[in-house]
């Protein structure tokens, strides 16, 4: 068998080993993850912080909130319940938390009342201690004598001070919003709204919003609801409806973008080449790269995130150059391979430097993308070295084309001259001061996120017509047990209460306001205990109410039930504590968790303040820290991007003289600098993107330099090799810049610039390395 | 237990006193429900009131009395003074309620208010004499003898049903009584009579400025 044929069958079982692995994947279910929050690395310091965020979030994220909003007075009612009724009908809604039927709230008052001599608020505990059992006894007449009281005087026997009335209605007043114009309207929410009335409706999702077929039919139904009902105006949000909007333009960029290249490739190969076959050969190998990349991504993480398939589906524009290199030299040569493949070699190297660079951010989605990356090159330069010399190609390149590449080739001659390389250099240094000099702000999760204006404008209304509670930032407070956790919560209320009347902080809410710890139970049974004496209540026995005999059924009553604390599950379990489990994380590495919510936040420091003279009280920001992490990264990835280029010099002077390697480099180092100052003028700043960004540009530049460093003897197929190359990458990466993802489109952005500096420097660093290597002769 | 509803019960609390407000009446009386509602127009803004509360379980009545004011913002102090002073101040949109040494005590939790717009619109159709708005939630039925006149009010829709299930106004220049029956059986009649004690309204017009 000959080599070429011993390479073949190397390749095929390269392919069958991924085949069979993909076809593992298939048969237990391709994962392709929407959520961004997945791509991004750990904020906290404290792993336990993180997994309590994560918990949280996921729990969050099931949440919709719904505005109806209309002009009109009274015909929102009907219209809102037909929507809750469709919302019902699809199966898809686990409750709606706005409503509580009659029968959850006979439930719930049930559970309070049974535990009515354990339960006091803070405030009543205050009083009781302070005054006894008056003011509760002045408060129950007041009661008894207002005209409908009827309802409530046979419970008077059973809780004379009324404890299980006024407890229930503490905690409902600290779960419920504090706007003076909100209130219950059946079974909505009704806030009026500078003169509009809106009803809002909340309600949880039993799949993830990342879901297809719930983000799909939820988002059907809301938009035929509104074309049904053109007066009311309909305000949503909750993670699902960005999560449907982001999948997809997520999808339609895939496709865009994928598709774009795809058909831009064939075109070229086609014009360039004249000839089916290396057509057929470069999809072959574009292919191969594209499933190893896929197959390998899942491998590794178990799933493949979206937003790595749209920069992976730009990755065709790259994995191309090998073939092209190939072909383009096929002109000359029989067997092409032998005389390319160490500038390829040479290519994929530095490529791989690049993105082993990104891998080291410990970044989940950077790292995907970069093992996507180096899969897929890997698998593309295996075909190209392995498949490619299996067939013969008769290649010829059109006259015209050839002509057109001759007369820029020479244009560039004509400008390669070494005062060139000298002035040039004064790109990097304002690049690095630009650099400096960048924005901060703009590094932000929400690059990672394709948001309209419309739904973050929604959001932003419907927060501040509920003053709902915060979502990414709240407090988070561990302890050994629950018990723990419980007295832990109660102790912080001195230091919320004092954010709260210094208006850092609007409300907050946490477990113990509605199950006090057992020890605080146990006091508390204590000290109404104390309270419930004949005396006490006499004037109640004087309305007929109370009297020998139901009060000695209250007192054994209250004796037998001395061990009948309100226990966390049992609130958990209620249809109130369902509504409310938000709040409760449960076991997070062996420790009790739990959520402090905090609406309409003035002032983040006092709040990161607290935590800090804590050690079991976390702020959790993930908003800011994500931010401050991409700062971070950029900076790094800015080093790291350095290293690289060193790294690169370094391997380039091991194999070349000085002056070869300094051309190799020089390229795509301007390059990067005018992507640096051009996306700073247009965008405003230089993102983390577009940092990363410009490792593919450094990585395509060298790739470059090499074709001409490794070239024997000049010819214009280099720079058809360099063209085509240049052309491909600028169409993927042209269309990632028409991307809504911010990010993307930052990425986008640099890479065009990028590789276009680098395309028209390419051929006068050509002509330079030509007449250092002594092959000025053309 | 339905707790929830002792939450309605305090609201309505603040909704019934509206009903005290009594009617001046000059004019031969014609008896229909337009001249009656145009008696109504004008209201004495202080009303004494006595209220007997008859409830199942009780053997004897619980036996309340105290003022009414209805002030020039149209909020309404309501004041029972005996057997035990409280003080609600009832706004369009604010309820607040004060102890025997005016301090400032929970008030009800905005929960059922759909409830508590529905007993705040009844009383204030009454009061009006706006009696077509009552005829959602009622059936009006009008008795005259040469003097009086009797209005009785008899639930008809499902939300009011279980509320209220009648309630009767009666009065010759003015709204005298006024009773009505809950769903529970218990019952409430209102006696009322105009004052015009200009230390009392003084006092209670306080609680507006509080």
């Amino acid at each position: 068998m000959s080599s070429t044929k011993v390479k073949a069958l190397i390749w095929a079982l390269i392919i069958l080993l991924s085949a069979g692995l993909f076809y593992k994947q298939l048969h237990d279910g391709i994962q392709v993850e929407t959520n961004i929050l997945k791509l991004l690395p750990e904020t906290e310091v404290d792993p336990f912080a993180e997994k309590a965020f994560a918990q949280f979030s996921d729990n969050n994220f099931k949440q919709i909130i719904i505005g109806l909003k209309s002009n009109s007075s009274n015909e929102l009612e009907p219209v809102a319940a037909s929507l809750v009724n469709q919302l019902q009908q699809t199966q898809l809604i686990e409750r709606f938390n706005t409503q509580i039927s009659e029968a959850e709230q006979e439930i719930i008052a049930e559970l309070i009342f049974k535990h009515r001599f354990h339960l006091l608020n803070s405030k009543d505990r205050g009083l009781m201690l302070t005054e006894g059992a008056e003011p509760f006894v002045e408060h129950s007449l007041q009661m008894i004598y207002s005209p409908l009281s009827g309802q409530l005087l046979p419970l008077i026997a059973q809780d004379p001070l009324l404890l299980s009335y006024r407890y229930l209605q503490q905690a409902v007043a600290n779960s419920s919003s504090r706007h003076s114009n909100t209130q219950v309207v059946g079974d909505f929410l009704k806030v009026i709204d500078s003169g509009q009335q809106v009803l809002i409706l909340s309600a949880r999702l039993k799949e993830s919003p990342f879901d297809t077929r719930t983000q799909e039919e939820i988002a059907g139904l809301l938009d035929q609801f509104s074309e049904q009902n053109p007066q009311v105006e309909l305000l949503t949000t909750g993670a699902l409806f960005y999560a449907q909007y982001a999948a997809a333009s997520a999808k339609s960029e895939i496709s865009t973008i994928g598709l774009g290249s795809l058909l831009g490739v064939i075109a070229l190969l086609i014009v360039a080449f004249r000839s089916t076959a290396p057509l057929l050969m470069t999809m072959t190998s574009l292919a191969t790269g594209i499933f190893i990349g896929f197959t390998t991504v899942h491998i590794v993480f178990g799933s493949i995130h979206i937003l790595t398939m749209v920069f992976g589906a730009s990755l065709v524009g790259v994995a191309v150059d090998y073939a092209f290199h190939y072909f383009s030299s096929a002109v000359h040569h029989r067997r092409p391979l032998s005389h390319i493949f160490i500038a390829i070699l040479m290519g994929l190297v530095s490529s791989i430097i690049g993105y082993i660079a990104l891998f080291m951010a410990p970044f989940p989605g950077l790292q995907q993308m970069a093992i996507f990356c180096i899969a897929g090159l890997i698998g593309a330069f295996l075909t190209v070295s392995l498949l490619f010399d299996v067939f013969q190609y008769k290649v010829s390149t059109p006259g015209p084309f050839i002509a057109l590449l001759t007369g820029h080739q020479s244009f560039s001659r004509k400008l390669a001259h070494p005062a060139l390389f000298i002035i040039l250099l004064g790109l990097p240094v304002f690049a690095g001061y630009l650099l400096l000099d960048t924005d901060r702000a703009n590094d932000n999760i929400r690059q990672l996120q394709a948001a309209p204006q419309q739904l973050t404008d929604q959001e932003a209304e419907l927060t501040r017509i509920i003053s709902a509670p915060a979502t990414n930032q709240f407090f988070l407070v561990r302890a050994e047990s629950d018990e723990q956790l419980l007295q832990t919560l109660s102790q912080y209320n001195d230091d919320l209460d004092e954010l709260v009347s210094r208006k850092v902080i609007d409300q907050y809410s946490h477990l113990a306001q509605w199950v006090p710890s057992r020890a605080q139970q146990q006091s508390d049974y204590q000290l109404i205990g104390q309270q419930l004496s004949q005396s006490k209540l006499s004037s109640l026995f004087d309305t007929g109410l109370l009297d020998p005999s139901s009060y000695q059924t209250l007192f054994d009553t209250y004796k037998a039930s001395e061990s009948d604390y309100l226990s966390l599950s049992d609130w958990l379990d209620s249809p109130i504590g369902q509504r409310l489990s938000y709040l409760w994380l449960g076991k997070i590495e062996g420790d009790s968790a739990a959520i402090i919510s905090i609406s309409n936040i003035q002032d983040l420091a006092a709040l990161e303040q607290l935590a800090q003279t804590h050690d079991d009280l976390y702020f959790i920001n993930k908003v800011d820290k994500v931010s401050e992490l991409f700062s971070n990264y950029r900076e790094l990835a800015t080093l790291m991007l350095l290293l690289a280029c060193l790294a690169i010099f370094a391997l380039l002077l091991a194999k070349y003289t000085i002056k070869i390697a300094y051309h190799v480099i020089f390229a795509p180092i301007i390059a990067a600098s005018v992507a640096i100052i051009v996306t700073t003028l247009i965008a405003g700043s230089f993102n983390l993107f577009s940092t990363l960004a410009l490792f593919l540009v450094v990585g395509i530049g060298i790739d470059y330099g090499l074709f001409y460093a490794e070239a024997q003897s000049r010819s214009i197929y280099i720079h058809l090799a360099v063209t085509l190359s240049a052309t491909t990458t600028f169409l993927s990466f042209g269309l990632l810049s028409l991307s809504e993802t911010p990010a993307i489109h930052a990425f986008g952005l640099t890479m065009l610039t990028g590789i276009l500096t680098v395309f028209l420097l390419s051929p006068i660093v050509g002509n330079r390395l030509y007449r250092i290597k002594g092959l000025d002769n053309g | 237990m339905p707790l929830f509803n002792f939450l309605l019960a305090s609201i309505l609390y603040g909704l019934l006193f509206v009903t005290s407000s009594p009617v001046k009446a000059e004019q031969p009386f014609k008896c229909s429900l337009e001249s009656i509602a145009s008696e109504l127009g004008e209201q004495a803004m202080l009303n004494e009131f006595v209220q007997t509360k008859q409830v199942t379980i009780l053997k004897k009545p619980l036996i309340s009395k105290g003022y009414l004011l209805i002030s020039d913002d149209n909020q309404v102090i309501w004041q029972t003074q005996q057997p035990i002073k409280s003080t609600l101040l009832i706004g369009q949109q604010t309820l607040r309620q004060f102890n025997k040494n005016d301090q400032p005590v929970m008030s009800p939790a905005n929960n059922n208010q759909k409830m508590s717009q529905l007993i705040s619109s009844t009383f204030l159709a009454i009061l009006a004499g706006d009696f077509e708005k009552l005829d959602n939630h009622f059936s009006v039925a009008l008795d005259c003898t040469e003097t009086r006149w009797s209005i009785e009010l008899e639930a008809s829709s499902n939300d009011m049903k279980p509320i209220i299930t009648n309630i009767n106004i009666s009065g010759q220049n003015h709204i005298e009584t006024l009773s009505f029956t809950e769903a529970s059986g218990d019952s409430t009649q209102l006696v009322l009579s105009p004052s015009t004690d200009p230390d009392l309204i003084n006092q209670l017009r306080s609680y507006v400025i509080h």
